[in-house]
Parts: C-alpha cells; structure tokens; sequence
C-alpha cells in the first residue's frame, strides 16, 4: 500500500541574501517526500541547511526556486499561510524561549486566542493537549518552575492544540538533561504511534534516529543519503567523512570488525550485549 | 588558579515574589589544573554557579577565593582580573555583536591593548581550534551564520583571550559530532599546553566521561554527588533520580555482566569507549600462533 504523501519538495533550491545583497546559496535542488504518519530523523553537519529545511516547510521562507507542498499546499499560496502554519509546529532548541504564557495553561491558550477559538472548544483542547504530553498536573503551574523536559513537553502541547499533521522538532532537546531528552523523544514516538502525527526530528544525536522510519543526511545543502536506520547507520565511513556519527552499537561494532572481530550488523545496544557475549561465550 | 567556595548561596530576585534560592552553601575546591566536568538536571544551578567565577554573578553569602583574590556580597572581582576567567555562556550566539567573525573574535584581545599583530595571529588561531576556515568565515556577520557555527564563533572570542581558567556551559550543544569532537580535543589540548584549569558542563555524560578528571554533580542548588568519573558512574541509581545517566559503556558493560559467568566479568572501570573497545579486542582476539 503506498501512503500518502504529506509534504513534498521538488527541485528546491534557496539563497540568503548576504550584508552586502550577495546570494548565499543554501538549498541545492532538493527533493524530498514525508509519508503521512511516518516519523523522520534528519541528520547533517552545521550549516547543511537543516533549519532552513524545516523553516521552508512552515512557509517562513520561500522557495527561490522549485515547489514545496504541504497538505496539498503550495507554500507559495498566501492565502493558505496560516492555515500551513497551523498544520506544521515547530519546537527549538532553547526551552526558555518557547514559553510565552505565565502559566502552563495561558501557554497553551496563546496560539489558540490568537486564532479565535471559543472559549468552550478551547478549554478541551487545552485539557486534550496537556493530557497528550503528560503535563495535565501542571495546569498552573508557571512556567519557569519546570525543567527544561516539561518545558519543551508544554511547548508541544501548545501545538498540539492547534491539531497539526505535522511538527518538526529543531534540535528540541539540545539544552536537555538526559532524562529531558528522554521524556521529550518517549513523546514524539508516542504522538506518532498513537496520535498519527507525522513528525520530523532534526537532530545531531544519531542514537535519536534509531528508531525512525525514515533517515535523511543532509551535505552541505543537498540530500546526500537517506533510506532505513540500518540503511544509513551502515554506511559508517560515508557519514564520519562528512563530520557525522553513528549509534554506539553500530560504532563499537565497526570498530571490533575493523580488527578482525566481525558481527551482525546491529543498532541497539541489546543486541550488541547479544552478540558479544555469544561470542565471549564460546571463544 | 585554585578555586574555592565556602558557603556561597545565591538568590535571584531577593526581597520580590520572585525569589529563588538557586545555591545553597556551596563549599568545594578545584585544585589548579585541574578539568573538572559538571552534570546536573535543567535548573539545577549549573549556570549559576559557574557565573560567579567572572563576576557576572556575586554570592549572597559565602567568599569565594580565585587565586589569590577573594569574592564577597561585599567585595567584588576586579576588573583587571576578569581576564584571567573565560566564559562562554550557555547561549553564546547572545554573546556576538560586531558586525564580522573577525572582529567579534579580536575584540577581547585588542581591548586589553595587545599589538594588533599579536591579535590577528591569535584570532586565526583561535577560529582553527573550534574548526572554522578563518580566511571563508573572517569578514562574515557572525549574526548570518547556522545556530552550530555561531556557538564555535564564541568558543574562538573566549580563546583567544588566553585565560588561566576556561569554563565552557555547554560549549557543545548544538554542533554536529566532528564540531564536537574537534572542539573538545581543542580545549583539551589547551589545557594541558596551557595548564589551564577548566569546568566543562555538559549534558552529556560521555564528554564527560571522557574529558574530566573530577565531576561535580549538582542537585537542585546543592552537589550531590562529586568525585573521579569511575566513582560516580558507579552510582547508577543515585544519577537515574537526579534526571542523570551513566555513559553508554557503564550501561553496555552492566548488561553484560548480567549475562556472562562472574569469572568472564568485564571490569567496572570501562567507562570510556576506546577503553571498553581494547577490553574488548583483546578478549576476543584469537592469540596468535607462535
Ligand atoms: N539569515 C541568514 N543569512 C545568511 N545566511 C544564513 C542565514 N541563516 C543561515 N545562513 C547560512 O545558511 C547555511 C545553512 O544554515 P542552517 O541554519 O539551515 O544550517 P543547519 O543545518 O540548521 O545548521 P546547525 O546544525 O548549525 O543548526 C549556513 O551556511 C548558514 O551560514
Ligand atoms: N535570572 C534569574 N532569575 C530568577 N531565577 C533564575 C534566574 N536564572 C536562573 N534562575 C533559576 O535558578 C535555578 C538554577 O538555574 P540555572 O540556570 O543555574 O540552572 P542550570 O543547572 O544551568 O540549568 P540548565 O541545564 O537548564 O542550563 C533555576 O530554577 C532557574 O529557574
Ligand atoms: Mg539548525
Ligand atoms: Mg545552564
């Protein structure tokens, strides 16, 4: 059965105009699919164009050249602006600048007031988005009480209030202790599974990726591989020659392989745990 | 440059509906030379703490001692000093504003009055540690620049001043693994050429697995936990309740214990990965034929 296809990029390319009204070339003639309820990870080095990507998905930014559709969209459309950044959420990096509200609750009210909800329908979607994060206890707590996980949790909620298709996670938990990174990655899977919202996570955790359907590398401005977790994670050379890693498992197995030691290819560390005891075992 | 905290708490907004007591009697001593790494959950105090070593933050009660000078409520860094201490903050893009790479990062430097040969010599050098080509990226706005890239413009502006005491907050969030990698083995190379004595904080346990020395661990305004990385990562429960982890080897390496015979055991000391790889070859490589 072939999904349907959610957003689409065909042919884009995108330049910066520099200081001095120089183009900047960024995007190179990219072309991507995100299937409908699939969860991808997009990985790439400091300036490959991730965030340009993802800004070009919610129409922040225009194509210069090529066609972006988002829900059968054409980001170009101006009269669907809103209606595209209602569907497409974005959370950043930084948790203390995703808050906007003095309670958790005001915070997820924020994009809802602005979009003229009533106040019955508003307070069950604030109620059905806090409950979707994990966070209905917080109802009023304030914001800056909570750590950095919870934080980044409620901006989520405050999106999903909005009901959107899609959210992109911008190196979301960057500034997160593991246990934040933890909670904030358990969500997405779960939105994901459970919710069908398509989600697309930008990240320079390869651990993160793991359990995508889909991997995108991005190479200074162009698609440089994508496909499965086992896919991409095998290519270990190609990925550390372009400034990226891979999982640990997949980077203690290289190494024991490189020496001579070889083993299934693996991604998780169980399996790994698996194999070498095997083979300590019956050395 | 020995540091020492005696008693030192700090209070954000004294006296308002805000306050909040964000370190509570802090005592600790960093020997000189020492690279000291620094884990704790979001909102534990880690910023704060590191923040009164440059005076941008003073203790509401307590005395810290920074070589030979001593910080008080009362008595604060002297100006003269603050050059000793580089900082990069945990949102470094907040700490740009000249209008080119080139001058953001010459610009500490040629404030306290070095030649400016000296200067331009330290920034090029400065821009190669932290993995950016100083002659592509020199005359650009450091405010046109990715999230990763601007992060590495405010670790060569620190740099380049040349401080006895470097304290990074985070230095890494946000660059790709090689910026990682390059970065770290940079500022370790550094501090040992230099005898630097550094405070790295981080997230990431495996940095600091790998870089530090001695970690402090911090817990909602206190330190909970300190001591070489071995000691603490052996404190898997403790960690888990503070939001913490243990690195990926002190996690492969119980696992498999749990699954081989006490005499195949795998040392508990494997907290680092090549480490734990070597252990690894030289259990499973077949001995050569004589
Ligand atoms: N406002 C801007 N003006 C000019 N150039 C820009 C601007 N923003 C980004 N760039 C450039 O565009 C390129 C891609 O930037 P982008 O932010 O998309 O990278 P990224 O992959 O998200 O990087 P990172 O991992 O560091 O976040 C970089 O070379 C960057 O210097
Ligand atoms: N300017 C401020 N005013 C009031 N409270 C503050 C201020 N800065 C920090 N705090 C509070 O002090 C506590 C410690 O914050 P700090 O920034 O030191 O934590 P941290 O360990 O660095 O966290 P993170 O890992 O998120 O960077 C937190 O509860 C925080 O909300
Ligand atoms: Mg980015
Ligand atoms: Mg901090």
């Amino acid at each position: 059965m072939k999904e349907e296809s959610l957003l689409a990029f065909r042919d884009v390319s995108f330049s910066y105009d520099g200081e001095e009204g120089q183009r900047i070339p960024v995007l190179k003639s990219v072309d991507l699919t995100i299937e409908k309820g699939s969860f991808v990870s997009v990985l790439g080095h400091n300036g490959s164009g991730k965030s340009t990507l993802a800004k070009l998905m919610n129409a922040l930014l225009l194509p210069e050249k090529g066609t972006i559709i988002v829900s059968g969209f054409d980001t170009k459309n101006e009269e669907m602006l809103w209606e595209i950044r209602r569907h497409v959420g974005m959370v950043f990096q930084n948790p203390d600048n995703q808050i906007v509200g003095a309670t958790v609750e005001d915070d997820v009210a924020f994009g809802l007031e602005n979009m003229g909800v009533d106040p019955g329908e508003m307070r069950k979607r604030i109620d059905e988005a806090l409950h979707s994060v994990g966070m209905e206890k917080y109802l009023m707590a304030q914001p800056h009480r909570l750590s950095g996980g919870q934080k980044q949790r409620v901006a989520i909620a405050g999106i999903m209030a909005m009901r959107p298709s899609l959210i992109i996670l911008d190196e979301a938990t960057a500034m997160l202790d593991p246990q934040g990174r933890q909670e904030v990655m358990d969500l997405a899977r779960r939105l994901n599974r459970e919710e069908g919202i398509t989600i697309i996570n930008i990240t320079h955790f390869p651990e993160e990726a793991v359990f995508s359907d889909h991997v995108t590398v991005m190479n200074a401005g162009e698609v440089l591989l994508e496909g499965s977790p086992h896919d991409v994670f095998s290519q270990v050379e190609r990925l550390q020659s372009v400034g990226l890693d891979v999982p640990f498992a997949v980077r203690v197995r290289h190494a024991l392989a490189a020496k001579g030691i070889e083993l299934p290819f693996v991604l998780h560390q169980e399996e790994l745990v698996e194999h070498v005891c095997r083979l300590l075992l019956t050395k | 440059m020995q540091i020492t905290f005696d008693k030192v708490s700090h209070i954000y907004g004294k006296g308002t509906p805000f306050e909040r007591l964000a370190l509570q009697e802090i005592s600790l001593t960093i020997p000189s030379g020492s690279f000291v790494g620094i884990i704790g959950q979001t909102g534990s105090g880690k910023s704060t703490l590191i923040q009164h070593l440059n005076g941008l933050l003073s203790p509401s009660s307590g005395r810290i001692q920074l070589g030979d000078v001593e910080i008080t409520s009362s008595k604060r860094m002297p100006h003269v000093r603050r050059r000793d201490i580089g900082l990069v903050f945990q949102y470094p893009e907040h700490q740009l504003f000249e209008e080119t790479v080139a001058k953001d990062v010459s610009f500490g430097p040629l404030n306290f009055d070095l030649p400016v040969e000296m200067v331009e010599s330290r920034t090029r050098e400065s821009l190669e540690v932290v993995g950016l080509d100083y002659e592509a990226i020199k005359d650009r706005s450091p405010f046109q620049l990715s999230g990763g890239q601007m992060r590495r413009v405010a670790i060569a502006g620190v740099l380049a001043m040349q401080p006895k005491v470097l304290v990074l907050d985070e230095p890494t969030a946000g660059l790709d693994p090689a910026g990682r990698k390059a970065i770290l083995e940079g500022i370790y190379r550094i501090h040992r050429e230099q005898g630097l004595t550094t405070l790295l904080v981080t997230h990431s346990m495996e940095e600091a697995a790998s870089y530090a020395d001695y970690l402090l661990v911090m817990a909602d305004g206190k330190v909970a936990l300190q001591g070489p990385p071995r000691e603490v990562f052996e404190q898997v429960d403790l960690l888990k309740q503070l939001s913490l982890d243990v690195p990926e080897t002190v996690t492969l390496v119980s696992r498999m214990n749990q699954s081989l015979p006490d005499n195949e055991h795998l040392p508990h000391s494997l907290y680092r990965e090549e480490e734990l790889i070597d252990h690894l070859l030289k259990r499973l490589s077949v001995p050569k034929e004589r």
